[in-house]
């Protein structure tokens, strides 16, 4: 029983996928079944979900040649209250802390999409971290919330 | 994942959507959109009811067809939006760009 508790409070989700969309919306499953299971609050799993969109759909557009190979790992802690999301690529380099801030205040005619997703990241997440590390990009994003019980 | 079923109400073209408006379903949906306005609809209700999750991919097709709708002096409406979508949208400050009712009811 209370092995089991442990298992819940400190959790680990840990996956390597080639750069491109299907791997990632399979991924993206995966880590919804393991944050249910795991019971982060679903609004919690899907601004998660949202945020490895944003940063691996960045890299698969824009951090690689064309028919260049690239590889994206995500890698996800939970531990008492707290969900660490790491997501790494081995594009080009990117650091999603420093891009511009779209305006959002632009009326419809004159508003541009780009951006937005760094946006939404950089709101939905407590904080976030980026490093160049040996030709990667390492982006660590966290969330604390209250656990399900 | 995401289905989108449509109906006619007059001049008015209600599409029910459900699922996720991920990366992978905006393409289907961009192409979907497209094809509405090039059929000539111009009075646009969708209703996000059924809708669990939305990314920029998403946001971006929104844009599209407000701007395309916008130039044919169209217009598009939205309806029913689930705490998921509205965070998405009030951060990309896409509800101040959209008319946005609390029911279909509301719309039509």
């Amino acid at each position: 029983m209370e092995q089991n508790e442990a298992d819940v409070q400190c959790a680990k989700f840990e996956r390597t996928i080639e750069a491109g969309i299907e791997p990632l919306i399979e991924v993206m499953e995966q880590l919804e079944a393991f944050c249910s299971t795991a019971g982060v609050p679903e609004p919690v799993t899907v601004q998660l979900n949202l945020v490895l969109e944003e940063l691996a759909t960045n890299a698969i557009k824009y951090g690689y040649g064309a028919g260049e190979q690239g590889q994206i790992g995500v890698c996800l802690t939970l531990n008492d209250g707290r969900a660490s999301l790491t997501v790494t690529d081995d594009g080009n380099e990117f650091d999603p802390t420093v891009a511009p801030s779209p305006d959002i205040h632009s009326k419809l005619e004159e508003r541009a999409i780009g951006g937005l997703g760094i946006l939404l990241v950089m709101r939905m997440m407590d904080s976030v971290c980026y490093q160049r590390r040996d030709g990667t990009n390492v982006v660590a994003v966290s969330k604390t919330f209250a656990p399900l019980r | 994942m995401l289905d989108i079923t449509c109906e006619t109400r007059g001049e008015v073209l209600v599409a029910h959507l459900s699922g996720r408006i991920d990366a992978a379903a905006s393409r289907a949906f961009e192409e979907q959109a497209l094809a509405w306005v090039d059929a000539g609809t111009r009075n646009l209700v969708m209703d996000l009811s059924s809708i669990s999750y939305i990314s920029s991919a998403g946001l971006r097709v929104f844009l599209l067809i407000a701007k395309k709708l916008k130039e044919a002096e169209g217009s598009v409406k939205l309806c029913a939006l689930t705490p998921a979508v509205n965070d998405v949208f009030e951060i990309s400050g896409f509800s101040r760009l959209f008319s946005i009712y609390p029911t279909l009811d509301h719309v039509i």
